[in-house]
């Protein structure tokens, strides 16, 4: 065994070729996520030609699903198909992968996406649960019943389409916003976060005694940061398993339903207000579309200090993941549980390079864009780019479910350990923050701030 | 061989179904939602908020500590988390 560790070592050390460059999956998909920001961008700041993806409008509760069946529908599902078909085509290519292969299969992956896209842009499914879920749902129910087509296969590639959907959600997280409500904000959002991570951590791997850490680490990121998206970063960044991502987002999604109904009553109920009710949603409902509603549903000064605590928390996602991704390379350990030495050069290799590609685009947003031409300029690009991440994910969520059997889902469970780690670690998460949101914004420590 | 069933797997599987119970209830009586907001913890972009344009512009809020300093506190309560995440893997048995 200690020769493999070795031999291991020695492949890891000191192998960065310039060829990595257009060769590995994560350097191809900053490159696919840079094009499409870059085009996303002129498109928008020049106004010379409409670079928007394909968006299924609402329908059902009294709207016919065929009404958005237009031409423009037409050009834009071309337009999408064309650009991502386009570019992971390419990036198989220079991976070694045959055209022929890759080409027909990718075309069966996306009329699944389109599929799933529909089914969650009906009314009701729309507002509750996201398009990660169904595109689960859609993968889990072929790949258990008539199973894979061989010819499907090639393109089933959950991590390419994964990084490159993080590089491109990357120029969306700007780290500007961390002045966005002051201290205030910085505390409820970053004092809670990591505490309630380690917390989790610790409880998952030593009291619940989880073995599978990526899992652990995930379903914490989803808890304390963003859900969904936290989630698909962290388990990108800890190498978590296609299941470890299905099980977490499911939990996840689950539960934010019922806290962004349940919550607002409660804080209701309590008296609490809605300054500190705002901000005590937005620290601890998972998703951001959920943050809005709940926080809409106390009054304005709620919906305002929700939406303002959870777009500075927004920004974690980019440094937990590289924290994740750079613990998860200097404490591995040896067989015989021995902590391996780890050199700087080998942490470079061994770190998920995608996560530079976010950091980047996010960092590109923040300090050059946004200076340079404004953050309605930058609104209007993430608009046009957010669908392109979000094509990407259900790429990806689609081919989680394709390569994922029931079995697994019912294992990565293990006997309700994941369903009380979450609830546990939730349950801390809404206590802590609601101490630091007292010491703050109860008004008996520090100044009210002015929210307008 | 007759299989047993724990109270406590009674517990865990009846609490499941609870929960999913709540949820399917919640969708089909479209509990917790706004009218004026076409998106609920699902699909949902930011720029659907009303009004979103307070909340990047910085007019929601006028911060007296300047970005340099939070930037500097963010990211030394991450440095001091991460070294006592470390810590805390070490020695924790």
């Amino acid at each position: 065994m200690s020769k493999e560790v070795k031999k291991e070592e020695a492949i890891a050390e000191g192998h960065f070729r310039i060829s990595n460059l257009w060769k590995e999956e994560d350097w191809l998909a900053i490159w696919i996520g840079f094009i499409v920001i870059a085009i996303g961008s002129i498109s928008v700041l020049t106004g010379a030609f409409d670079f928007s993806a394909l968006k299924f409008s609402t329908w059902g509760n009294g709207k016919s699903l065929l009404e958005q069946f237009t031409p423009s529908f037409g050009a834009k599902l071309l337009l999408t198909a064309f650009v991502l078909g386009t570019l992971f085509t390419i990036g198989n290519v220079l991976r070694g992968k045959k055209v022929k292969e890759y080409l027909p299969a990718f075309a069966g992956i996306f009329a699944l996406a389109v599929l799933v896209r529909l089914i969650s842009a009906e009314y009701t499914l729309n507002r509750y649960l996201e398009w990660a879920f169904f595109a689960l749902a859609v993968g889990l129910l072929i790949a258990n019943t008539v199973g894979v087509p061989n010819w499907l296969k090639p393109a089933v590639q959950t991590e390419f389409y994964i990084k490159a959907g993080l590089v491109i959600m990357g120029f969306s997280v700007l780290f500007s916003n961390i002045v966005n409500f002051g201290l205030y904000g910085l505390g409820i959002a970053w004092l809670v976060t990591p505490i309630v991570i380690i917390f989790m951590w610790f409880l998952g791997t030593r009291v619940f005694k989880i073995n599978n850490k990526p899992f652990v680490i995930t379903l914490a990121a989803a808890t304390s940061v963003c859900g969904t998206s936290a989630a698909i970063a962290t388990g990108a960044a800890s190498r978590a398993k296609k299941s470890d991502l299905s099980v977490t987002v499911s939990i996840s999604i689950i539960f934010t339903v019922l806290m962004m109904v349940f919550e607002p009553v409660l804080i209701r109920v309590s008296g609490i207000g809605e300054l500190m009710g705002g901000a005590l949603i937005g620290g601890t409902v998972d998703s951001t579309g959920a943050v809005a509603v709940a926080g809409t549903a106390l009054g304005e000064t709620a919906q305002t200090a929700a939406v303002l605590v959870k777009s500075i928390q927004n920004i974690l996602i980019g440094f937990i993941a590289f924290a994740v991704a750079v613990f998860f390379t200097t404490h591995e350990k040896n067989a015989d549980g021995t902590k391996q030495k780890v050199t700087i050069a080998e942490v470079w290799y061994r770190l998920p390079k995608f996560i530079l590609g976010f950091f980047a685009a996010s960092l590109i947003a923040s300090f050059v864009v946004v200076p340079l031409a404004g953050k309605d300029a930058v609104s209007g690009i993430n608009t046009v780019l957010d669908q392109y991440k979000n094509w990407a994910f259900v790429l990806a969520f689609t081919s989680i479910g394709l390569d994922t059997n029931f079995r697994e889902i019912k294992e990565q469970m293990v006997g309700g350990k994941a369903m009380a780690l979450y609830i546990i670690g939730q349950t801390f998460n809404i206590v802590l923050t609601f101490a630091v949101v007292y010491l703050l914004l109860s008004g008996k420590f520090f100044p009210l701030p002015t929210l307008n | 061989m007759k299989k047993h069933i724990s109270i406590g797997k009674i517990v865990k599987w009846g609490l499941g179904l609870a929960l999913l119970a709540s949820v399917l209830y919640i969708m089909f009586h479209h509990l917790g939602l706004i009218d004026s907001l076409d998106f609920g913890a699902g699909a949902y972009y930011y720029a659907d908020i009303p009004g979103f344009e307070k909340y990047v512009d910085g007019s929601s809020y006028q911060s007296q500590t300047p970005m340099s300093v939070l930037i500097l506190l963010f990211l030394i309560w991450g440095f001091l988390m991460y070294k006592g995440w470390g810590f805390l893997e070490k020695h924790m048995k």
